[in-house]
């Protein structure tokens, strides 16, 4: 039986490339089916005025009077980094819900590559590259996420629903001040991830984290995703 | 007959729920309303309401939010003129809600419900990781008493940042029944206990996760199963024989503490007299939050206490809603953590400051997190003291009888 892989990525319209060059079918995402970047929202009701993620982005602002977080709609661009900052749940993006990617990767178990994801906001992302019929018969693909909103629960999720390994691809944008800022992030969830999935005895190698340039050499993120398949096939 | 009860078979779910729990006979007397630690922070919820909802419009209060805001803490029950098990109906409810695909609100990104899912599979891989906590400790694999860790190995990575560490409870526990002749056998790949799946309406989770555990238990010889955690013990305890055959007796670790003191096998343990090292301060006013899986779902109410009371140098307060009128640490099962639940704990935090204490011990390790991570959230602003310590019963009782390895 053929394993499936899921493939948390920004650089969607690259990696889809060179999953098709490693021999995997990849799903694509078609230019309609792209959804719409929404910013962050907040769940009032929710929200338990702890304020924990206050420091995760400049656009959040605690309402003393109100005593609820609010999110500046304008200049919110909808990466979704704060959202697993949020430990109660209350900060929530429509267009990266986790029951969605959650659906669309179950969705895709099965076949050999599950579930692509390409970020919100980054402009060199390249969504509009495949046509609609291959989106259809590849059963469609997550429209997400900045890699700094990856999360232990995204990765142990994807791992519950049967999928051999999660590969976590961030961007190298060349002067992106996301990209630096969420570094950070990134490897301290990275690390919670890995600790649970010790514990769980899962192997090290069903997690991988590789960077790539959306507009940049090509060859370093192939060598990324040809090394995590062939770690995933020699893994126990 | 103008009345007549229909037929058993012709009752809806919900319908079948109300009668199994009593939820027919609700006076909507209010009485619920009055002690529910989720209404007296939000006046808009009521469980004599939620039981009218669900009785006359069950199908819009199983697509609401309402529906997730009760922490099955049973407080209302305690005082329900009619013995409603009002938590059961929930839980029935839910499990109605989740079949046709509703969900309350995941805290942690939902972390807990995935560690759940994947630890049905565990196998002997990654078990010495799991038993980490036990190193030096030398307990064995098998044996009369097991002692159930739970989920304190993974709260550990991932609260970390708020200082709690579970597992520091659990090695003191250890160190405290090898203190008193009792051996504790460990089990490398025993699963969730399903308590926080059982809550959230996933029936079919937890009762793959409790055969799985009753399997292991059993298969052990253990007669005796201990947990440091009130919800598996509760879990344990009242839910697993519904599931399967239970062979072996269930405690708290407070209740099995109780027990080696009162029959002496701790005595001559401990030094006499707090000292200053339990928090920095001398004087030795403890309160203790009783958990509500503990006080009201186990009524262990007693056991905790004769344990403090019998340390000298303690001084047991007691917070105003106490005992089996206790209040909650105001989140269950992962789910649900909200403004309420923030209100909740500072109430809780200001009625243990306000009993005089400089320790709120606990014996379970959700409300220690809970607390810790209220307290470490701007607790000037909240009125709160950020130097009341938050400790677990097992480490209380293990510093002071000097068996506490662990730094605070």
């Amino acid at each position: 039986m053929a394993k499936s892989y899921t493939f948390l990525v920004e650089d969607y319209g690259q990696l889809a490339g060179l999953l098709r060059a490693a021999g995997h079918k990849a799903g694509l995402l078609g230019a309609d089916r792209r959804l719409r970047v929404t910013p962050t929202g907040v769940l009032e009701s929710v929200c338990s005025d702890c304020i924990i993620c206050e420091g995760s982005c400049p656009v959040l602002k605690f309402d003393r009077e109100r005593k609820f977080m609010t999110v500046n709609q304008v200049a919110c661009k909808g990466c979704g980094v704060c959202v697993p900052a949020c430990p109660t749940g209350a900060l929530q993006q429509r267009s990266v819900g986790y029951g969605q990617a959650a659906a669309i990767i179950a969705e895709a178990l099965g076949k050999e590559c599950a579930a692509p994801t390409s970020c919100n906001s980054c402009p060199a992302t390249g969504g509009e590259a495949f046509d609609n019929e291959e989106a259809e018969e590849a059963g469609g693909a997550v429209k997400v996420i900045c890699s700094g909103r990856f999360e232990a629960a995204l990765a142990l999720e994807a791992l519950a629903s049967g999928c051999a390994g999660v590969l976590v691809v961030g961007c190298l944008l060349e002067g992106a001040a996301h990209a630096a800022a969420n570094e950070p992030i990134l490897t301290r969830r990275e690390a919670e991830a890995r600790g649970l999935m010790e514990l769980l005895g899962l192997a090290p190698e069903r997690l991988a984290v590789a960077r790539s340039a959306p507009d940049g050499d090509a060859q370093p993120l192939m060598e990324a995703v040809a090394g995590f398949v062939a770690a995933l096939e020699a893994a126990p | 007959m103008i009345f007549q009860p229909k037929p058993q078979a012709a009752l809806s779910e919900v319908e079948r729920a109300a009668a199994e729990t009593r939820a027919y006979s609700c006076l909507d007397c209010g009485m619920c309303s009055g002690v529910c630690p989720t209404a007296r922070a939000n006046r808009h919820f009521s469980p004599r309401l939620v039981v009218q909802r669900a009785l006359l419009a069950a199908d819009d209060l199983l697509r609401e939010p309402e529906l997730w805001s009760c922490l099955a803490c049973g407080a209302c029950s305690v005082v329900c003129p009619s013995n409603v098990d009002f938590p059961g109906f929930v839980r029935r409810l839910r499990a109605r809600a989740w079949q046709i695909g509703e969900r309350g609100v995941a805290a942690h990104g939902g972390v807990f419900a995935a560690v759940a899912r994947l630890s049905e599979s565990l196998g002997e891989r990654g078990a010495d990781r799991r038993l980490n906590w036990a190193e030096g400790l030398n307990l064995p694999a098998k044996g009369d008493t097991l002692f159930f860790a739970g989920c304190a190995p993974y709260f550990d990575t991932v609260f970390a940042g708020i200082g709690a560490r579970p597992t520091s409870a659990l090695r003191d526990a250890a160190r405290l029944m090898l203190a008193a002749g009792t051996r504790p056998a460990l089990l490398g790949n025993e699963a969730c206990c399903g308590h926080d799946a059982l809550w959230t309406g996933n029936v079919e989770q937890f009762e793959r996760l409790a055969r799985r555990n009753l399997e292991l238990i059993n298969a052990s010889g253990a007669t005796r199963v201990v947990t440091n955690c009130p919800e598996c013990a509760r879990t344990l305890k009242l839910d697993y024989p519904a599931v399967g055959k239970v062979g072996f007796e269930v405690l708290h670790f407070s209740q099995l503490l109780d027990e080696l003191m009162v029959e002496g096998k701790l005595s001559g343990k401990f030094s006499g007299k707090l000292s200053g090292k339990l928090s920095g301060r001398s004087e030795g006013r403890v309160a203790y939050h009783d958990p509500c899986r503990l006080a009201r779902h186990l009524k262990a109410v007693e056991e905790p206490r004769r344990v403090l009371s019998s340390i000298e140098g303690v001084s047991l307060a007691e917070p105003e809603d106490s005992g089996e009128r206790t209040l909650c640490c105001g989140t269950s099962a992962w789910q649900g953590c909200d403004y309420f639940s923030e209100a909740i704990r500072v109430r809780r935090l200001k009625e243990a400051q306000a009993a005089g204490a400089s320790i709120l011990v606990t014996a379970c390790p959700k409300c220690q997190i809970h607390f810790r991570c209220t307290l470490s959230c701007r607790p000037d602003e909240r009125g709160l003291d950020a130097g009341l310590e938050i400790v677990d019963l097992a480490t209380f009782v293990a510093r002071a009888a000097g068996l506490s390895g662990d730094k605070p």
